[in-house]
């Protein structure tokens, strides 16, 4: 087999609701960022050669996504089939089809599932069949690319370090492509990011650079405790505090702390907390949610507009400016 | 990979679709139904009972729409493209897996075929005639035949539409002009499978005639359903 150079490349595909998708993804950790309603599982679909395109094409490294490089693809799709028989049959199979060598036992071993080898494959879960495919994906030997549908959500516990780890070491030598509605996600997993919206890609960007713009996390601590009510009163007379907040009706062990030095409030918390015998149980930054991503870029846009518009308008009005103010009494 | 595991796993995939379906209750409810038209027909008009029974209940209903049954629930409601893309994902050709599924649909409906074959015959035969053997062998390859091209013009079908709804519009265009005589009968099933039944023929043709249009038919349907896939 010969080897397939590996560069994702979409050539002005259509597959509703992407509109016309021309990018390149070369060797490397892609991450597209927007839900499924502006069509990441159909790009997902689509990169895995799943999809019949309404027009244009997809190819890696110059070739079609034909039988011989599908069997290089490895993909975990919105939503999964894993295929007739038991799980264990349904690996055995994908591995069978591909040339694996690696048996169904070890993949599922590997990834701590081989409790469902003997369960009918549709009788798992969603979640369940996209684990199995996250496993069977990520046991690919030398892969031309991976591409996962929310990463995270396919993986659980333990699994998370040990995908990402796995996701990085494919990066290496070929196109890693995630697709993930939330910007957390995004800025864990690294490398670049495109925003995905209504059908339309957007220009990479590299995810650590926007780490300190866009994706950067709130100044918000989002806390999980005990006694929250106890938690706020105490936090609310300390000086790094600026706002601290919850709803004891929807979520009474929720609070919100807004400061702006995070690691000056976090230590806060975790002096009132042995202070007054609050338990603790999670805490973790806040981080914007798509939606005021989009908010923002759509404000820088808007704020660009009108930058935009002013200039021309001014540009417009000296243009016009000396023949405008007629002097009076003066016939032109 | 080798061919025998792409078979195998279509096969078993095909069996689960269809074990996941009430196809069973369907088989059963188009025997009663021939069973009933073909006492009618006994009843009316003894000397023609096996004849009108078979061309109308049988092959020109419930065959029909048993097949569309069969296609429909083998695609998984989908385009037929999709109906092979858990093998196609990790490599499989696509086309190489259709025919499979094509294999798989002509057998199961050639069996649910060859029982209202049975059942239209035993009802429908008069008492004590000596045609009964002859009368279901002979209907029974017409059946294998008939089978065979309406998976394969189904096929063709389901490979148009966002999910597949073509073959709705195959199997409507097929009773609508299918079941004249004049030319525009010529490219479906129908009037060939009514002629070799010994009924009307389609622009008078000769049996043999009706026979070669339907093999065409048939082999031309099923390399079309394949190669209009993506390998």
């Amino acid at each position: 087999m010969t080897p397939v150079q590996t560069v994702l490349r979409f050539e002005g595909a259509r597959l509703p609701p992407l509109t016309s998708v021309t990018a390149e993804f070369p060797v490397g950790l892609h991450v597209v960022l927007g839900t499924p309603a502006d069509g990441t599982a159909e790009l997902v679909a689509a990169s895995a050669g799943l999809s019949r395109l309404r027009r244009g094409s997809i190819e890696i490294g110059g070739k079609r996504l034909g039988p011989e490089v599908r069997r290089r693809i490895g993909a975990v799709l919105a939503s999964e089939e894993l295929g007739p028989g038991s799980v264990a049959r349904a690996v055995e199979r994908a591995l069978k089809m591909r040339g694996d060598a690696a048996s169904a036992e070890q993949v599922l071993r590997d990834w701590k599932l081989e409790a469902w080898s003997g369960r009918a494959a549709r009788s798992l879960t969603e979640r369940e069949r996209r684990r199995v495919a996250l496993a069977v994906t990520l046991s690919l030997r030398d892969p031309a690319l991976v591409c996962v549908f929310e990463p995270f959500e396919c993986a659980g516990g333990e699994e998370v370090a040990r995908m990402e780890r796995a996701l990085d070491t494919a990066a290496r030598s070929s196109v890693v492509l995630c697709a993930t509605a939330s910007p957390r996600v995004a800025a864990r997993l690294g490398g670049t990011c495109r925003a995905l919206f209504q059908g339309t890609l957007g220009a990479a960007v590299d995810v650590e650079t926007a780490a300190v713009g866009p994706l950067a996390p709130r100044r918000e601590l989002g806390i999980s405790t005990s006694d929250a009510r106890a938690l706020a009163r105490a936090l609310a007379t300390e000086p790094f505090v600026e706002r601290v907040s919850f709803d004891e009706r929807r979520a009474p062990g929720e609070l919100t702390v807004a400061g702006g030095d995070v690691d000056a409030v976090s230590l806060a918390v975790a002096r009132h907390s042995v202070e007054s015998g609050v338990r603790i149980y999670a805490i973790g930054s806040r981080w914007p949610d798509l939606e005021e991503l989009r908010a923002a870029e759509a404000g820088v846009a808007r704020a660009a507009y009108e930058h935009a518009y002013r200039q021309a308008w001014q540009q417009r009005n000296y243009a016009v400016a000396p023949a405008a103010p007629a002097t009076p009494g003066v016939t032109p | 990979m080798t061919v025998s595991e792409l078979g195998k796993g279509v096969f078993d995939l095909a069996r689960e679709r269809l074990e996941r379906s009430s196809l069973a209750f369907g088989v059963v409810i188009s025997i009663v139904g021939v069973t009933v038209v073909s006492a009618l027909e006994r009843r009316s008009d003894p000397s023609w009972a096996s004849d009108h029974a078979l061309s109308g209940a049988a092959f020109g209903i419930a065959l029909p729409l048993l097949a569309l049954a069969v296609v429909r629930r083998l695609c998984d409601e989908q385009r037929l493209d999709a109906a092979v893309d858990v093998f196609a994902r990790h490599g499989a050709n696509r086309r190489r897996a259709v025919l499979y599924l094509l294999a798989s649909a002509t057998a199961v409906l050639a069996l649910a075929g060859l029982l209202l074959v049975v059942a239209a015959l035993a009802v429908a035969h008069p008492s004590g005639s000596n045609g009964f053997w002859a009368d279901t062998a002979t209907s029974s390859w017409i059946m294998l035949l008939a089978a065979w091209a309406y998976a394969a013009c189904l096929a063709v079908g389901s490979s148009f539409g966002k999910r597949g709804g073509g073959r709705f519009w195959f199997l409507g265009l097929d009773w609508v002009l299918g079941s004249g005589s004049a030319f525009a009968a010529v490219p479906w099933p129908r009037g060939h499978i009514r002629n070799l039944l010994g009924a009307e023929p389609v622009l008078d043709w000769s049996q043999g005639t009706a026979l070669a249009c339907l093999l065409v038919l048939a082999v031309t349907a099923t390399l079309v359903a394949a190669l209009r896939l993506p390998p």
